[in-house]
């Protein structure tokens, strides 16, 4: 907020600043003009007339207020008043240019006519567009660092179905990795350039309107955000210092344009279905899969499926009952989100107020997600030196119900009782339950039904109030130096409870159990718990901006404090057969057994500050240089280490503005090189982390009483200190054939020291480990973006964006060990980390298929059966142990590759995004684990359990790839890692703006349908619910599937 | 317009202009003690004393599991694990990686660096005290752990780094102290806390100033050892620190039937002495419920919360470690796989040695009660079908088991159709099941013939004994022995033998074996045996000449090496900055 109010209001003072550069970049053709003039006019100077105008916004036509005016070569200017108006001194033949944040640069000449009427094109990323750097802003054109901005106001981006501003970011910025939601309204994972931390935080730095935003992504509207930077490199992100290692976001929220309130109405709906549903064996199939089973178990003996199949399943198979269970806890989920908002500027005053309301069902039965927004800003210009402005946010979240158990339902028989009447004519009595649902529906206690825990219970509910005010001071007498103060408070309150009733706890194939559930009162249980946070945020800024002949100067101050504290209360009960109800459920657990009431209180409190200098350096425009240093102080950290100290450096050359390049490279309009270097830090540990904790939690029975026992708890480590990441940035930005081609590369190398790590310590200390800060990690990587404009018409415009993203990852250093004395340090295969080695690596055996009938010589070297696995021997001793495992490759992506184009012809406009995440290569990247797919007996399939619909290795089926459907996996614990390299298409959005001749009568000054898409197509050979999340379609890490969103639009407003 | 400025900005910027940095900065936990605000009065003390009790506890029990007796002698002279490839019964698969031996390892220094925390708290000026004696008593009660726990690593692992003070900053750099050095601070400690403890307590499982005179005298012996056995003073002393509690008046054996069952015909007090955890918390093991034998004991109690430890939260374990499973063994000689009242849940984790069966009670002569049938339980006869014991009178006799062919060891078979109250014939039991799992004698301290609603599988709790009074006469009659005074050591060790009615031992025949076989009687299954014997230096050597064969011929080239057990290999690996020599 301050940073683009800064943007608005500074223009008084940027407007010298502006035309004086103006002035010296045509102080070379001065000569040429004036020799023009003397050739070809008689007139020596020209009349000095007083030009009026109006600026309006193409398309709208609303008048732009707050857009600045001047005259090309000329000093001063002036800013647009109500309405748009203008009126400046001109003489004509003179150029009239109109800058306005948002909107292409416009200039025009000056004519005769009294009234000039000027129309701003709302822009796409211009050199000149303002990027938000962190306490302030910059021109594009300026930057040092490795800044990346999506402009997502007005752009094919906003007509998305986008739950979560990260799911707008995802594939925008190179080096910026936004994973994938399979559940309503959560949050994707998000990472910029490689891991850095292996135990504390990767997520990065997230400032909203100017502050540090401690809330969750999926607290904010998506709509309500107008652009987001991304600061990639150390030096641009050292200004955030100990808190930046990973990066920061800026996200800036929309402001008022146009004089005249717009009142904008968006409204989508659409549906969410599977990307990819598993494919389940048939009733038939499960049948064969048990007689092969059995076949493998007992060679000798028949399978007779009157004895072999468990009761109840044979019940239901003579019956003919099946459940397709997938189906019955999937559904096609409805998504609805609906946002209005009023927007408006003046020259005094700007606003922008909007509400929202979105309702997402997950695609699994018993997910949901529902949200209210609400964010109402005001700015107002009180005098010519005093502005401030007030931001207030609310949001409310919704996330009740327990989900079906989707990994359940790949398991369950599809012989069995989805209900316990079911069971009809053979199960007298059971009729009487209509309505109840059979725990067991296999019969078997082992396995419950998939909807069974979506009866319980659950309340998830939050509450987050945002504000930020700010006041700013231009001092009137010191051009260019500025004062700003920004507060921030927040407030955020959860809600949640669970309630298992007794009816959960019954044994529904008893018809005793059903008739008297009351019986289970004594396991009837519950609990509520209430956390809370409060945070605040205040900062003082003092800047100063001068330009003293070619030099240019800004430098930024900084006192900075923040402080959370969070608080929590649970409590719990359990056993209600002394009230004989539970029906009040949660919000009565008094009604419990005193005796199992559990209560848990906690509180924290955490507080940082910084100060921060910051000098942006230009000489020329051509030369810049900017220097920052900041130091941070943390109270997680023990008295002597609360204070580290973060600098950075950039230099960028403009090569493109040499005069040199200009005269003989004509095609070149921006070539720029940039060099940084920047340390941060990673906040490693929480509150308290250094104090030596005392647990009270046990207890012991000494004389005849229950005495509490009291002990310590950890070793504290009073030197534990910030994880630090110091890297370096070599940039280049370039624009060739009037920007037809654009882009960056940027390639860089991050070290990151000092990782919190547990180490193992002698019990001599009284414990036998200590967390501390001791490992090494490197990252290097390249990022490509380009954008490519094909066709550029009035008619028909055509772009193309191209991003590229490669990193490389490795472990330098652990914990300092080398116990078997080789003069190494140790790996620590535990946690599969490999000095030398990316993290994320697979260490497991190396699978050379699957041992067939003639594989004799194999079998009577190592043992094993047809149908088990072939494990290579690779230290060639002749057996198969823990030796024989190695790096077989790694979970990281090898690099990603997205594409998207933007088409517009006429009011329609069509955007898609494909994203390509490569694996394999030399180190073989982008493995997830897949024992479900390829190992039928994972999870007691044949015998208890059902399986996917695919061959597996049977005497007569050979396959190579999957196992016998008894293949006994203990002795290794494969785990079965296959690539799950992919392309996806991600996004589609396809839109009409409706012509405004046509809505002129209706009062609609601008009304879009739009039709759009997520996850449409995915390109995999990746077994499972997602390549990208790497879920499998059972099994402990199945997890949820991913969504495909289609919806239908309409945007207007008035 | 200037003054505005200038006022505005005041406004804004006063209220911050005072903040001060390092309050800001400055973290007070609220919802959890550290050390600085957990100990400032006696009760804050006490709850970390009572850490100290709790950790004491789990060397006698933990949880389930058939490691967990190492230290009562497993695998040594008079007991042993019938499992073959249990690491105490199999030597060679002994090493620094047995993850008991490391439990026991590092509980020794979590106890003792928590006493040192609590001494050290104990000066800060700042704690509120009643009293001076307030202050040495607890600071007595923490001396005590600690020298316990040194006891314990010291006997077992040797030269040991000496730690007296908190460790505040992480070491990786330890080094090894000689073992006298150690057993020196631990005569030093245990003395501190005979002073200052009081005489007797009337809370039950609370530490008395009899126990520390107690482990003093073992302490002195262990001290005079290690320095060669020369300096007779220290014996002397250890004599001494015996008599303290022997002669103190507060203490004598019991010699008479006493206690909650005292009226159940046929037995003795030395049974009276095992018996288990009534439901109402009453327990024979206390000296405050008459117990005047008892000196220091872990009192355990399933209906109180705290009363096992979390692990191990629904009965303790010695019946299922120690007892025979012959309930379990399905159709055989008429027991059903069915645990009744009487029979007790074993599950025969530990098995006495042939050693301590026959050949010490053989050397104490017949008329030792401690061997008699109510004491070790030899006799096992055919139950009734409903799980009834066989002595009750007739009707049962009716009923016969199934026949029953037997192959006995010599190949000749034999056919056996039984009768409830039948006497089981050794000559039946060929198997190795039979006889390692099914039935050995009975030592029936370690069990109960009752248990809560009778139900024998999660309804047992018995206490243990720390320590008690017949030892302390045993470790009088050592010290005794090592002065040369073999009379007095002869007087001692009878006192015990006279309360089971065994033959007086004269002088002459007193010697080291001679206590250790003594002590095998009278303290089996109770001693931390294993401490015992690497205390004198002769677990290899009893190990060998008495111990289970498999025991006997591994354990001389394993890493048990000068009768010190392995030092656990993550705590030589974590002491990566100076080199930890392996025992």
């Amino acid at each position: 907020m301050n940073t683009s109010f800064q943007t608005l209001y500074f223009n008084a003072d940027v407007m010298s600043h502006l035309s004086k550069k103006i002035k010296l970049a045509v102080a070379g053709r001065f000569v040429f003009l004036l020799t023009a003039f003397l050739l070809a006019s008689g007139c020596m100077f020209a009349q000095q007339i007083t030009v009026r105008g109006k600026v309006t916004e193409a398309g709208t036509l609303a008048p732009l207020v707050g857009a600045t005016v001047s005259v090309v070569g000329k000093s001063g200017g002036t800013i647009t008043g109500p309405g748009g108006i203008f009126s400046i001194k001109a003489a004509v033949g003179d150029q009239i240019s109109v800058e306005h944040i948002g909107y292409a640069k416009a200039t025009v000449p000056v004519t005769n006519a009294d009234q000039i009427a000027i129309t701003l094109e709302v822009s796409v990323q211009t050199l000149n567009d303002v990027v938000v750097v962190g306490y302030g802003t910059q021109k594009r054109k300026d930057l040092t660092g490795a800044i990346a901005s999506v402009k997502l106001e007005n752009s094919p981006l906003a007509n998305l179905p986008n739950v979560n501003l990260l799911d707008a970011l995802k594939g925008s910025v190179p080096g910026l990795n936004v994973g994938t939601v399979n559940a309503a309204g959560s949050n994707p994972s998000i990472s910029i350039r490689g891991q850095n931390s292996i135990s504390a935080s990767n997520s990065p730095l997230i400032i909203l309107d100017g502050v540090v935003y401690l809330g969750s992504f999926n607290e904010l509207n998506p709509a309500d955000i107008a652009t987001v930077d991304v600061l990639k490199d150390a030096s641009a992100s050292a200004i955030y210092g100990s808190l930046a290692a990973n990066g920061v976001v800026l996200i800036t929220t929309k402001r008022g344009r146009t004089e005249k309130p717009t009142i904008s109405l968006t409204t989508t709906a659409g549906t969410q279905t599977f990307t990819n549903r598993p494919d389940m064996l048939s009733p038939d199939g499960y049948i064969q899969l048990r007689k092969d089973r059995f076949a493998a178990d007992n060679p000798n003996s028949v399978y007779d499926i009157n004895t072999n199949l468990p009761p109840y399943e044979l019940e239901a198979y003579k019956k003919g009952l099946t459940v397709d269970w997938v189906k019955e806890i999937t559904r096609t989920a409805p998504f609805k989100n609906f946002t209005l908002s009023v927007a408006g500027a003046t020259n005094r005053f700007n606003y922008y107020v909007s509400g929202e309301y979105m309702d997402q069902k997950g695609i699994i039965v018993g997910d949901q997600f529902r949200r209210y927004t609400l964010l109402a800003k005001m700015e107002s210009r009180i005098t010519d030196w005093l502005r401030t402005g007030l931001n207030v946010g609310f949001t409310y979240k919704n996330a009740d119900g327990i989900s079906a158990d989707y990994s359940l339902a790949t398991l369950v028989s599809p012989y069995g009782f989805k209900y316990v009447h079911d069971r009809g004519t053979l199960a007298p009595g059971f009729e009487n339950f209509p309505d109840q649902i059979e725990r067991y529906p296999q019969g078997q206690t082992t396995t419950s039904s998939p909807l069974w825990n979506t009866q319980q219970y659950n309340e998830d509910r939050n509450q987050n109030y945002r504000s930020i005010a700010f006041a700013r001071l231009d001092a009137p007498w010191v051009k260019g130096l500025s004062y700003t103060f920004n507060y921030s408070i927040n407030r955020w309150e959860g809600h949640t409870a669970n309630f298992q009733h007794e009816n959960m706890f019954i044994n529904t194939m008893l018809l005793s159990e059903l008739s008297s559930p009351t019986s289970h009162l004594i396991d009837a249980n519950g609990n509520k718990s209430n956390p809370t946070r409060t945070d605040w945020y205040l900062n003082h800024l003092v800047n100063f901006k001068r330009l003293v002949g070619d030099h240019s100067f800004d430098l930024t101050l900084l006192e900075e404090e923040q402080s959370r504290s969070t608080n929590n209360m649970v409590i719990s009960a359990k056993d209600f057969s002394g009230s004989g109800t539970s029906v009040l459920g949660s919000n009565a657990l008094e009604l419990g057994n005193s005796a199992n009431y559990s209560v848990n209180t906690d509180a924290a409190k955490l507080s940082q500050m910084a100060s921060l200098a910051r000098l942006n350096y230009a000489y020329k425009s051509k030369y810049l240089a900017s220097f920052s240093i900041r130091q941070d102080g943390y109270s997680g950290y023990s008295e002597g280490h609360k204070y580290g100290v973060f600098r950075a450096g950039a230099v960028a050359w403009s090569i493109g503005d040499e005069p040199y390049v200009r005269r003989n490279y004509k095609y070149i309009d921006n070539l720029k090189l940039r060099l940084s270097y920047g340390e941060n830090g990673n906040p490693s540990i929480g509150a308290y982390a250094t104090f030596p904790t005392i647990n009270a939690n046990n207890t012991i029975l000494l004389g005849g009483t229950t005495q509490r026992v009291v002990f310590l708890n950890n070793l504290a480590n009073k030197n534990l200190n910030w994880e630090k990441t110091t890297a370096l940035n070599l940039g280049l930005d370039f624009g060739i054939f009037k920007n037809l081609l654009s882009g960056t590369v940027n390639v860089y190398n991050s070290n990151t020291t000092d990782l919190l790590l547990t180490r193992a310590i002698p019990i001599f200390n009284g414990f036998t480990n200590v967390l501390d800060n001791i490992g090494k990690v490197n990252n290097k990587g390249i990022e490509v973006q380009l954008n490519l404009r094909s066709f550029n018409t009035r008619q028909f415009t055509w772009n193309t964006g191209f991003n590229f993203w490669l990193n490389r990852n490795k472990i330098v250093s652990l914990y300092g060990l080398d116990a078997n004395k080789d003069g190494k340090e140790d790996d620590d295969m535990a946690n599969s980390r490999f000095i030398g080695k990316s993290l994320g690596a697979v260490y497991t055996y190396v699978m050379d298929g699957i041992i067939q009938k003639d594989d004799a010589a194999f079998i009577s070297v190592y043992g094993g059966k047809p149908g088990d696995i072939k494990f290579r021997d690779l230290n060639n001793d002749g057996k198969i142990d823990a030796a024989d495992r190695t790096i077989v490759g790694y979970d990281k992506p090898n690099f990603t590759m997205t594409m998207s184009n933007t088409l517009a012809y006429k009011g329609v406009e069509l955007y898609f995004l494909f994203n390509f995440i490569a694996g394999g290569g030399k180190d073989n990247w982008y493995l997830g684990n897949n024992t479900y797919a390829y190992f039928p007996n994972a999870l007691y399939g044949g015998t208890a359990a059902t399986w996917l619909n695919k061959p597996y290795w049977t005497p007569t089926n050979p396959s190579n790839t999957v196992t016998s459907v008894n293949y006994n996996n203990s002795a290794y614990g494969y785990s079965f890692p296959h690539s799950r390299q992919f392309v996806r298409l991600q996004d589609v959005a396809l839109s009409y703006t409706v012509p405004s001749s046509i809505l002129n009568k209706a009062h609609i000054s601008a009304l879009k349908l739009y039709v759009s898409g997520k996850n449409l197509l995915t390109f995999t050979n990746w077994e499972g619910l997602d390549p990208e999340t790497a879920t499998t379609f059972a099994g402990s890490n199945s997890g949820l599937p991913t969504f495909r969103i289609i919806t239908f639009g309409l945007n207007a407003s008035f | 317009m200037k003054k505005i400025f200038f006022v505005i900005l005041a406004a804004i910027a006063l209220p911050f202009a005072g903040c001060k940095k390092d309050v800001f900065l400055r973290e007070k936990p609220e919802d959890f003690l550290t050390i600085d605000n957990a100990f400032l009065n006696a009760a804050q003390f006490r709850t970390g004393l009572n850490y100290l009790y709790y950790r004491l506890r789990e060397n006698y029990i933990l949880d389930d599991g058939d490691q967990r007796t190492v230290q009562f002698g497993s695998g040594a002279d008079i007991n042993f694990s019938q499992n073959d490839q249990n690491v105490w019964t199999n030597y060679s698969y002994l090493n620094g990686n047995a993850g008991w031996l490391k439990d026991l390892f590092n509980r020794q220094f979590e106890m003792i660096n928590n006493a040192n925390n609590i001494l050290k708290q104990s000066e800060n000026p700042d704690v509120k005290w009643a009293s001076n004696t307030e202050k040495l008593q607890i600071q007595a009660e923490a001396r005590f752990f600690r020298a316990w726990g040194y006891r314990f690593l010291s006997e077992m692992w040797g030269d040991m780094p000496l730690i007296t003070e908190p460790v505040t900053v992480p070491n990786l750099a330890y080094s090894r102290d000689p073992r006298e050095k150690v057993y020196a601070q631990c005569v030093e400690d245990f003395k501190f806390a005979a002073e200052n403890l009081p005489k007797t307590t009337s809370e039950v499982g609370k530490l008395v100033s009899g126990a520390a005179y107690h482990f003093l005298s073992e302490m002195y012996i262990a001290l005079a050892d290690e320095r060669g056995g020369s300096d007779k003073s220290l014996y002397q002393s250890a004599v001494d620190a015996a008599s303290k509690v022997i002669n103190s008046g507060d203490y004598r054996l019991m010699t008479t039937r006493f206690g909650y069952r005292s009226s159940i015909p046929g037995k003795d007090a030395f049974w009276d002495m095992f018996q288990m955890t009534k439901d109402d918390g009453t327990t024979n093991y206390s000296y405050q419920g008459g117990n005047k034998e008892s000196i220091f004991i872990i009192h355990l109690d399933k209906f109180k919360t705290g009363g096992l430890p979390p692990q191990l939260s629904t009965r303790s374990d010695q019946e299922r470690q120690y007892w025979p499973a012959f309930w379990g063994y399905s159709g055989k000689f008429g027991y059903t796989g069915v645990a009744y009242d009487w029979m007790g849940r074993g599950v025969a984790w530990v098995r006495p040695t042939s050693y301590f069966i026959y050949d010490l009670w053989a050397k104490s002569g017949p008329e030792d009660t401690r061997n008699a049938e109510w004491n070790i339980n030899r006799v096992f006869k055919v139950p009734n079908p409903n799980g009834t014991y066989q002595d009750l009178p007739d009707p049962s006799r009716n009923w016969p088991t199934a026949p029953q062919v037997i192959t006995r060891l010599d190949g000749s078979t034999i056919t056996v159709q039984l009768h409830p109250g039948d006497t089981i014939r050794k000559e039946w039991l060929v198997t190795r099941e039979d006889t390692m799992q099914r039935w050995y004698p009975r030592v029936m301290k370690m069990g109960s013939d009752w248990h809560y609603t009778t139900d024998p599988s999660n309804s047992f709790v018995q206490d243990y004994y720390v320590a008690r009074l017949a030892e302390t006469y045993l470790l009088r009659a050592e010290a005794y022995l090592k002065l040369g005074d073999l009379s007095n050591a002869a007087a001692d060790i009878n006192v015990v033998r006279a309360r089971s009615k065994a033959t007086p031992v004269a002088p002459a025949g007193v010697d080291i074996d001679y206590i250790l076989d003594e002590r095998g009687r009278e303290l089996y299954g109770e001693e931390l045996r294993t401490l015992t014997l690497c205390r004198l230096k002769l677990y290899n050597s009893r190990t060998k000449r008495f111990g289970y064969p498999l025991c006997g011929s591994t354990v001389d080239a394993s890493t048990l090496k000068n009768n010190l057990f392995p030092i656990p290999q993550s705590v030589i690996d974590a002491n990566y900055l100076r080199p930890f020599p392996q025992n």
